[in-house]
Order: C-alpha cells, then sequence, then structure tokens
C-alpha cells in the first residue's frame, strides 16, 4: 500500500505540530531536582497525584499534536492506494467524447467515470484538447470516443496515429451503417418546362463514387471555381480537382462557390450570385484536396445529399479498447481525507474532555488545600 | 598550635571549661580523672575487702579492726584516662542541605560539617583534659585515627576530620561494628550520625554498651529535614540510593512531619533505653548551648 497527496505542499503546515509542544514546554510546571538524605518519610499519595497530572499532560500534548496533525494531513488530501483500489481503477472509463461532426448526437456518457466533449473545427485540435484532458484525469482506463457521420474525409489514420497505444478509441456513428454505402440523391430538374425531382440511388465505394442508375452525382466544375492569383492557379485547379475526386458531396441545385484564398479583398472580386468562401492556401500541397474539401465544407446553405461516409469497417479496424491505467496519472480525491477530519474532530472532542478534567481536579486539589488551612 | 579549620576557635574557647566526663568506668593506661574498674590505691575509696596475708599494712583500716575486731583492707578507686573514638557518619545523607541545592533558603553548614565541628569540639576537649582521642570513619575506606592523648595528637585529629567527606552509602552501624573490635579497652564511643539506618545502628551502640563502653549518640539533622522546608515542586533525589520521587511539599508536608517526627522519638526513646545518651542537634541552630547542657548534664551524671 502506497500513500500520495492531492497538495503535498500542504504538509509544511506539520511544522504547526511544533507549536503545542513549545506551550508544553513552556507553561508546564517547572521541578528541580533536590538531593535529599532520605525518602522513606514522603508520602506515596503526593506522588502519584504528581505523576497523575504529569501522564494527564503527556496525553494532552499528544492530543493536541495529533488534533493539528490529523488536520494537516487531511488538508493535504492523502490518497491511499490500496491493491483493491488499484484494481477498481482499470474498471473505471474516463471518456473524451469528440464530436467529428457539428452535427453530431454525442453518446451517453452515463457509465463512465469522468467525461467531456471536445468540439473543434479541426479534427486534430479535438484529439490534442481531449488527451491533455484525459492525461489530467485521476487513475483510470482512458478512451476516446468520436461521434459524428464520418463523412469521408472527416478523420483519417494519421489522425488516429497521436493517440497513445493505452488510450482507446471508439467510434459512435449517428447514421445508419448501411447509408454509407448506399444513398439517395435527390436533385430538382426541368423536364418539359416542369421542375421534376429525380432520385437517384447511389451506391459509394471506398475510392471513388459510383452511379447506382446510370447518373452521375457528382461536383459540376462550373459550381465550384477557385480564385487564384494565376501563379497559384495551377495548385488550385489541383486542390478542386482532388477534392471532388474523393467524392464531396454536393447539391444538384444551381448553387455556386467561389473559393477564394484567405485574406484576399473579397471586395473585389466579382461573385456574379456565387457564395464566396475562404480557403488557406495549401501548405504542404498535398494537404490542398483537404483544405479543399473543408472550404466547401464551410460553405451555405447546406443543401446537400447524404455524404458518402467511412465505411463501418474501417472504423472498426481502427478501434480499439482502453488500455491499464497510466501509473504517472495523477491521483484523484478518494475521500480518504474524511476519515482524519472525523479523527481530528474525535480528537478534539478529547482534548476538551481531558482539559476539563484536569481543571476539575485542580479546582478541588485547591479547595481541599483551602480547607486544610482553614 | 594552628589547627585544621573543622572548628571555629570561638566555637572551642566557649566550651573550654567543661570537660567531657564518661559516666561508665572506662580502662585507661594512666591516671586521670575517669573512674577504673580496677581497684587500686588513689585518693577516691571505694570498699572494704578482708585482708589478706601479702597486703600492704598502711592501708588496713585500725578503726575498723579496733571496731569489730577483723582486720580490714581500704582499697580506693583507681582513676584513669579517658580513651574515646568519635565515631563519624560519613555517607552521602550527611551531606544535606547541599549549598547549591538549597542556597536560596539555607546559608547554614550542612549536616556533616556540623558533625565534623562536634567531633572537632570534642576531641579537642578530651585532649585538652589529657585524655585520648580518635577518630574512626568508614566510607568507601575506613578513616582511622587511633585513640592517642596529647596536643601533637590534636592536629593529627584535625587534620583528619577535615580529610573526611561525606561518600558512599556505608551506614554508621558498620563503623560502629568496626569500632567494637578497634576499642580493646572499655571507652567512651561517641556516634554521630543521622541515624537513617536507625536498626542496625541502636544494634549496634547496644552492643557496644554491652561491652562496657560509655556510648553517646549525637544525631545531627537539618532543619529542612524536619518540616521538609522545601518550596514548590521538586524531584527529591535520594543522595544514598539516587532513588527519585516528584513530591509537592505542600501537600507532603503534614503528614512527612508526622511521620518524621515519630521516627525521632522512637529513635531516642530506643537509644535512651540502655542508659545510652542521646543528643540531637539541628543545623542552623546555634551548637554551644546544646553542647553545654549536654556535658554539664554528663558531669552532674558522673559526679
Amino acid at each position: 500500500m502506497s500513500i500520495t497527496w492531492l497538495t503535498p505542499a500542504v504538509l509544511a503546515g506539520l511544522a504547526l505540530i511544533a507549536l503545542p509542544i513549545a506551550i508544553h514546554l513552556l507553561v508546564r510546571q517547572q521541578t528541580r531536582s533536590l538531593p535529599y538524605p532520605s525518602l522513606r518519610f514522603l508520602r506515596e499519595t503526593a506522588l502519584a497525584a504528581f505523576r497523575r497530572r504529569a501522564i494527564q499532560d503527556a496525553v494532552l500534548l499528544v492530543c493536541r499534536v495529533a488534533v493539528i496533525a490529523a488536520a494537516v494531513t487531511a488538508l493535504a488530501g492523502p490518497v491511499l492506494h490500496t491493491a483493491s483500489r488499484t484494481a477498481g481503477y482499470a474498471n473505471r472509463l474516463s471518456q473524451a467524447t469528440i464530436a467529428v461532426d457539428s452535427s453530431a448526437a454525442l453518446p451517453s456518457a452515463e457509465d463512465v467515470f469522468r467525461s467531456a466533449t471536445f468540439n473543434r473545427t479541426a479534427i486534430a485540435d479535438a484529439i490534442g484538447d481531449a488527451l491533455r484532458w484525459l492525461d489530467a484525469q485521476p487513475p483510470s482506463s482512458r478512451a476516446v470516443v468520436f461521434s459524428g457521420a464520418f463523412r469521408r474525409g472527416s478523420i483519417s489514420e494519421s489522425d488516429l496515429a497521436v493517440v497513445p497505444e493505452d488510450v482507446g478509441i471508439r467510434f459512435a456513428p449517428d447514421t445508419p451503417a448501411a447509408a454509407a454505402n448506399q444513398f439517395t440523391a435527390s436533385s430538382l430538374t426541368r423536364r418539359n418546362g416542369l421542375l421534376v425531382r429525380v432520385d437517384h440511388v447511389v451506391g459509394v465505394d471506398t475510392d471513388s463514387t459510383r452511379v447506382g442508375d446510370g447518373v452521375v452525382v457528382a461536383v459540376p466544375q462550373d459550381r465550384i471555381r477557385v480564385v487564384a492569383a494565376p501563379a497559384d492557379q495551377g495548385l488550385a485547379e489541383a486542390a478542386l480537382r482532388a477534392a471532388i475526386d474523393e467524392g464531396v458531396p454536393w447539391t444538384t441545385s444551381d448553387r455556386r462557390v467561389l473559393i477564394v484564398w484567405e485574406g484576399a479583398d473579397t471586395a473585389a472580386i466579382p461573385s456574379q450570385g456565387a457564395e464566396l468562401v475562404a480557403m488557406p492556401v495549401p501548405n504542404p500541397p498535398a494537404s490542398a484536396a483537404r483544405a479543399t474539401w473543408n472550404a466547401i465544407d464551410r460553405a451555405t446553405p447546406r443543401t446537400f445529399v447524404d455524404p458518402v461516409l467511412i465505411p463501418r469497417e474501417q472504423l472498426q479496424s481502427w478501434a480499439r479498447p482502453p488500455g491499464r491505467p497510466s501509473p504517472t496519472a495523477i491521483p484523484a480525491d478518494e475521500g480518504d481525507r474524511r476519515w482524519l477530519w472525523a479523527a481530528a474532530l474525535a480528537l478534539l472532542g478529547l482534548e476538551h474532555f481531558l482539559r476539563r478534567e484536569r481543571a476539575v481536579a485542580h479546582s478541588t486539589g485547591a479547595a481541599s488545600a483551602e480547607a486544610r488551612v482553614a | 598550635m594552628s589547627r585544621p579549620h573543622v572548628v571555629t576557635s570561638s566555637e572551642l574557647q566557649s566550651l573550654r571549661d567543661l570537660e567531657l566526663m564518661t559516666r561508665a568506668t572506662v580502662e585507661g593506661l594512666r591516671h586521670g580523672l575517669h573512674r577504673s574498674p580496677f581497684h587500686g590505691y588513689s585518693a577516691e575509696f571505694s570498699q572494704y575487702r578482708h585482708y589478706r596475708p601479702g597486703d600492704d599494712l598502711k592501708y588496713v583500716d585500725w578503726k575498723a579492726f579496733a571496731r569489730t575486731d577483723r582486720v580490714y583492707t581500704r582499697q580506693f578507686r583507681e582513676t584513669t584516662n579517658l580513651s574515646a573514638l568519635l565515631v563519624i557518619d560519613v555517607s552521602r545523607s550527611m551531606d544535606f542541605p547541599q549549598q547549591s541545592a538549597m542556597s536560596n533558603e539555607q546559608s547554614g553548614r550542612s549536616k556533616f560539617t556540623l558533625a565534623t565541628t562536634i567531633a572537632a569540639i570534642l576531641g579537642t576537649l578530651v585532649l585538652d583534659q589529657g585524655d585520648a582521642a580518635g577518630v574512626l570513619a568508614t566510607a568507601d575506606r575506613a578513616h582511622f585515627v587511633p585513640p592517642r592523648s596529647g596536643h601533637h595528637h590534636l592536629r593529627v585529629l584535625l587534620s583528619e576530620l577535615s580529610r573526611l567527606a561525606p561518600s558512599g552509602t556505608s551506614a554508621i552501624d558498620s563503623a560502629l561494628r568496626h569500632a567494637a573490635t578497634l576499642m580493646k579497652r572499655r571507652g567512651l564511643v561517641i556516634a554521630v550520625s543521622d541515624f537513617y539506618e536507625d536498626e542496625a545502628a541502636i544494634t549496634q551502640i547496644r552492643r557496644l554498651r554491652r561491652m562496657g563502653h560509655d556510648v553517646v549518640a549525637i544525631q545531627v539533622l537539618s532543619k529542612e529535614e524536619l518540616s521538609l522546608e522545601v518550596g514548590g515542586a521538586a524531584e527529591f533525589i535520594d543522595l544514598e540510593t539516587g532513588r527519585k520521587l516528584l513530591v509537592q511539599p505542600s501537600s507532603a508536608r503534614e503528614s512527612y512531619a508526622r511521620d518524621f517526627g515519630a521516627w525521632l522519638a522512637n529513635v531516642e526513646r530506643e537509644i535512651r533505653r540502655d542508659g545510652i545518651d542521646y543528643l540531637r542537634v539541628i543545623t542552623g541552630e546555634p551548637l554551644e548551648p546544646a553542647l553545654r547542657r549536654f556535658l554539664i548534664g554528663r558531669r552532674s551524671a558522673a559526679s
């Protein structure tokens, strides 16, 4: 069994123990040594009374010291690590839930020991926050739960690589699994002067969009354009192409989006009714597809069809159970200090009782002495 | 003649006019002031006895012969010199009150100092009257000055007394037992002690008395011992055993004085029972009047 302290600096307060000791030393009845020819006529009753008082003083001192010690150690927050308690650490779970999509319905966290939710625009930032929060939790099993629809591109294996081995990973998709590979896309079109809604059942592979009924649902390039300087025009076009190739979901309406570099003077750009969306210059260029995707994702209104999702099998392959609690985890208050507070209160009561007994004995002795004199 | 500072000259001078007379018969080697068990031909008539051939005719009481028609020879009590042995208790219990412990309450001398002073005074008196005086003290080793007379012996006696120091736990009874073996002839034994080992000491005193010695027991006590005159709680340390007791004198004083008084009375009664002289001397009280009363009392008894 070991013991750790939540606020070990408070233990410096144990120096206060010196206070009652010093007071006892200062106010104790001073006795001197007196060589005497013979002790045969000195009465034992006087001796017994003296010793009784000395013992009483010692008990009183011990009580006062113990009260201070118990109070200080209670304030320091002791945490006892017993074998059973250490085993119990593995049975409780600290869970950090990350909302991958803003529309994600967060999973219930009723059975977990500690839980928190993190929602950041960038998934990497959310994971970083979650890991920092988990590191600050008391000893327990730890897991990161990703919640959302898990559209393709919303999370990748490289994002999960930063999660330590002893932190479990779980995915809580908020859409049926079947929709990941097959969904219905609706579109409005004019036929013979009428506005007609056409539903397409679309099947999706992991790496390409497959037309279910012969109608290709893809982003028409003329609906999204990137405004860039001539020097960056090639990069912008490549980024847009890569994003579309990855299957960015798109509405079948006539909506147009104009992507501009962040920091560009948007007032000077003739949008011609298109929505302007800012996008950071991709750096490195390999991240251009993701940046473009995110930029399109931020465009409004979101009248998208069901997105292309990451397959459930892929999510399951990334998932793993929580590991053993970290031995370096910061201990939590397990309530051990309440016993010390109880002990301090009990000792305080005992000290009060002893002090009163002593005062009563003293007054009785004085009264008898006065009676003798009288 | 300069003397070691065991006794002040004023104390000696005040008692010079007194003699330490022995009430018992002592056996001396020379003529002296004291009665001898041997019948000789000195001035003091003792008794008649029937004439035996060879008796000196000048001691025949012719008047008695005329009256009774029997021949008697006059006998005279031979007077002899006194051989006194001063037996001093040098146990640690005599080293009280100690100057360091009692400086605030008592500036007088300790029991031991008083005992050696008494021994010096009595020894000087004995030597001054032509008798022999010696000293015996049994501490870790025996200090013994055999009884001798003469003023030259006074310096030896006082020097030995000044060398004595309270040490050890050797009780007065062992010194008295030793004295019984050293005193070949009947003489005067003066035991100076606090007599805390009362039973053993009294046994030895009676033994000396039965051996024919004139025994004087001088009990030396301190004023503080009589009534536990100690202020405030103190850790009392037995001077001989080192045993410690924490005592509040104010609460123990009453019973202490009662018990101590009863013990003192018992010691005095037991000593006096066999006709042994007893003198109690208290530190802080004038010594000269007490000794004077005692010596006058002995002279009256001896005459």
